[in-house]
């Protein structure tokens, strides 16, 4: 779809850390018993990706499995490719309970990177993001000063943030004021 | 040196009775030496039973002087009394600690629609509905408010309107048992639904009370979309889950809220179906679509979901896109409406249009206290459910009783509009003096359609007394006459939205 943008339309600000939309991403809900072998299989067979555990991220080439819930897991994929990979889930879970249903367009998706990363979501966020407690790999939802919002951090030092649509521009403001230089602590320098 | 707790010392009881301690919760040297008097003589007890100390300073400015006097009221030496437990933020922090991030821009988060950029772009005036901000009209140029939505609402209802109602909540319930749960969540039977079709519900609370209405589409045999009010998202979402949780944990249903995966538009008036039909190759007949009938089609080369719905009581179609098509469908139905005049309208012409169709809104029709039966909609009820959430609480005396007011329209005598809120007196004064009363002002508009102010109210045996005269109080001392009538004021047999 030649007409669809993202609320932040590519934005992007540099401060003590670099804080960007990450475009369109395809995003769906996937909801059923997750220590199923059909839902094991299923996430392999639409993603590649196992499930992850409670609190964890697995990521691959464009796509990612993420622990919402006990009986929850967001999935990321090429935003192009949300019709394929829920058809995938549909017919690998045929006459299973489960619901998995597309969010792509309901949330905003940003990456927080550089030096200071840990310490913009930090200032912000009731999360211990001491080196030594969150590790790559790792996944929290948590909130945002006055929004709800999820992140992991990968191997690089970057986070990937999601929160709702509608507040994209909040959450954007929020992370610049965050990560305005000058701002530094120096917490986990 | 002597310390002295209270000045003048040993001042008698009608100046006890004015010495302030605790200036945050006004308590007074005689509260707490009431609290000694009546037995509460540990410090912690004292405490709760006058609140000293229990304000946002956590005693700093209080509790030396109220301990004291509490010691002197128990004839024992300060140290024996003891003092209470300080919490944050007893050591003082700055303001800006307090407010953290909040300022200037990013106060508060303000949730915005996909078209909100082209709202603020053309003049929108705004109103907060919860976080987000919806337009309340479109002024153009010097116009007023008033005559902006009475244009707003004249263009749609003669020619084509277009309205953002992206806001309003959207909740995916799946399942073997989706039906079955919807029966117990909505008043309505929802379970006979059949894939395609649409159906308006009421959902109450175990109390009876209402707490939302919208619209359930039927997706599939286990698929349901159901439509809450705006601030109702989030809310009934988490109603649902908390019942999916905590009570019928072994039902087969699982919920999702999609309300932001959506832009929701709807297209509103007798040239709403020509409209679309210029950017569609798919049938929009009455024929193919019926009133109550959804459908998956493409609209401007979109893939849209099209719920042949209407608030308004126009021929009306609500059109759901991605959100990040939102604009770019916004903007192809402005460009397809144009040879039609086609007017966007904010939420005053939606909520006048509703009015002059007797459609009731939650929030204004309830507001925690009525019931379904209160609004003459008993049509909403099924009578075949063995149970439903509220079933028991309604068949309580006082849900039950033919005294409970109910909902009428009223019509002022002499055209005008009637205070909202405004109460209907009746005979005699009740034990505090009052007048009393039979009746409430429940919504209130000037209504452009039929050139008067109309208005919906709740009124003592309201449907059995149509035509009756009563009279509203105004704050200025006036008086409004209105006459009770049938609350449905245009389009009584709903032909222009079933055309």
């Amino acid at each position: 779809m030649s007409d669809a943008v993202t609320a932040l339309n590519g934005a992007r600000y540099e401060g003590f850390a670099t804080i960007e939309d990450q475009g369109l991403t395809g995003m769906i809900t996937l909801r059923g018993d997750l220590a199923s072998k059909e839902v094991k299989a299923a996430v392999k067979s639409a993603t590649g990706l196992a499930v992850p555990a409670q609190r964890q991220a697995l990521t691959g080439d464009g796509a990612a499995a993420l622990w919402m819930s006990p009986d929850e897991l967001l999935l990321m994929c090429p935003y192009d490719k949300v019709g394929d990979t829920i058809a995938a889930l549909e017919q690998a879970l045929k006459g299973q309970h489960f619901l998995a249903v597309n969010v792509s367009d309901a949330r905003t998706f940003l990456r927080i990177s550089g030096k200071g990363a840990r310490e913009v979501l930090a200032k912000v966020c009731p999360v211990d993001l001491s080196p030594d407690v969150f590790t790559p790999g790792m996944f929290r939802r948590t909130r945002m000063a006055q929004v709800p919002a999820a992140f992991w951090l990968d191997e690089a030092g970057a986070f990937h943030l999601v929160c709702f649509r509608s507040v994209a521009d909040y959450a954007f403001d929020l992370l610049r004021a965050s990560a305005r230089r000058g701002g530094e602590v120096g917490l986990y320098a | 040196m002597q310390a002295v707790w209270l000045m003048p010392q040993g001042a008698g009881i009608r100046l006890r009775m004015k010495s302030w301690l605790d200036y945050q919760n006004d308590v007074k040297v005689s509260d707490v030496q009431l609290a000694a008097r009546e037995g509460y003589e540990s410090v912690e007890h004292a405490k709760r039973y006058t609140t000293l100390g229990m304000a946002t300073d956590q005693g700093k400015l209080s509790n030396i002087n109220g301990l004291a006097i509490l010691s002197d009221a128990l004839n024992q030496p300060i140290p024996q009394t003891g003092t209470t437990t300080f919490r944050p933020p007893y050591t003082p922090i700055s303001l800006s600690a307090i407010a953290g991030s909040a300022r200037d821009e990013i106060f508060q988060p303000i949730r915005k629609t996909p078209i909100h950029d082209w709202h603020e772009d053309n003049g929108a005036h705004f109103e907060p509905v919860g976080q987000w901000r919806r337009p309340y009209c479109f002024p153009k140029g010097e116009e007023s408010h008033r005559d902006a939505v009475n244009r707003e609402i004249n263009q749609t209802r003669a020619r084509l309107g277009l309205l953002d109602a992206s806001t309003l909540g959207k909740i995916i319930v799946k399942g073997p048992d989706a039906g079955k749960f919807l029966d117990m969540l909505y008043t309505n039977m929802m379970s006979t639904l059949k894939p395609g079709k649409c159906r308006y519900g009421l959902m109450c609370n175990e109390n009876g009370f209402l707490v939302d209405d919208g619209v359930v589409a039927r997706i599939d045999e286990d698929t349901f979309l159901c439509h809450t009010t705006t601030g109702g998202a989030e809310s009934i979402h988490g109603h649902m889950e908390d019942w999916l949780q905590c009570e019928w944990w072994d039902w087969k249903v699982y919920t999702a809220n999609v309300t932001e995966q959506y832009a929701q538009i709807a297209v509103v008036g007798p040239k709403a179906r020509e409209t679309l039909a210029n950017l569609t190759m798919d049938d929009l007949s009455n024929e193919a679509l019926p009133f109550m009938g959804w459908a998956d089609i493409t609209l401007a080369g979109m893939p849209v979901r099209v719920y042949r719905i209407s608030f308004s009581g126009e021929l009306s179609y609500e059109i759901a896109v991605a959100a990040s098509c939102g604009r770019a469908l916004w903007d192809a139905l402005l460009e397809a409406g144009a040879e039609h005049g086609v007017t966007p309208y904010g939420t005053e012409g939606l909520h006048v249009m509703r009015a002059e169709k007797g459609f009731i809104m939650i929030g204004d029709e309830t507001d925690g206290t009525v019931i379904p039966q209160d609004l003459n909609m008993q049509w909403a009820i099924s009578k075949k459910k063995d149970d439903y959430l509220g079933k028991r609480a309604q068949e309580r005396s006082h849900m039950a009783d033919p005294n409970r007011w109910k909902l009428v329209g009223l019509e002022t005598l002499d055209g005008s509009v009637l205070p909202d809120g405004a109460y209907a007196t009746a005979a005699g004064h009740n034990a505090n003096g009052q007048r009393n009363t039979q009746g409430r002002v429940t919504s209130t508009y000037f209504s452009p359609t039929l050139g008067r102010g109309i208005a919906m109210g709740l009124v003592h045996n309201g449907p059995d007394r149509m035509g009756e005269v009563i009279e509203f109080p105004k704050v200025d001392g006036g008086i409004v006459k209105a006459k009770i009538v049938d609350p449905i004021f245009y389009d009584k047999d709903g032909e222009k939205q079933n055309v």
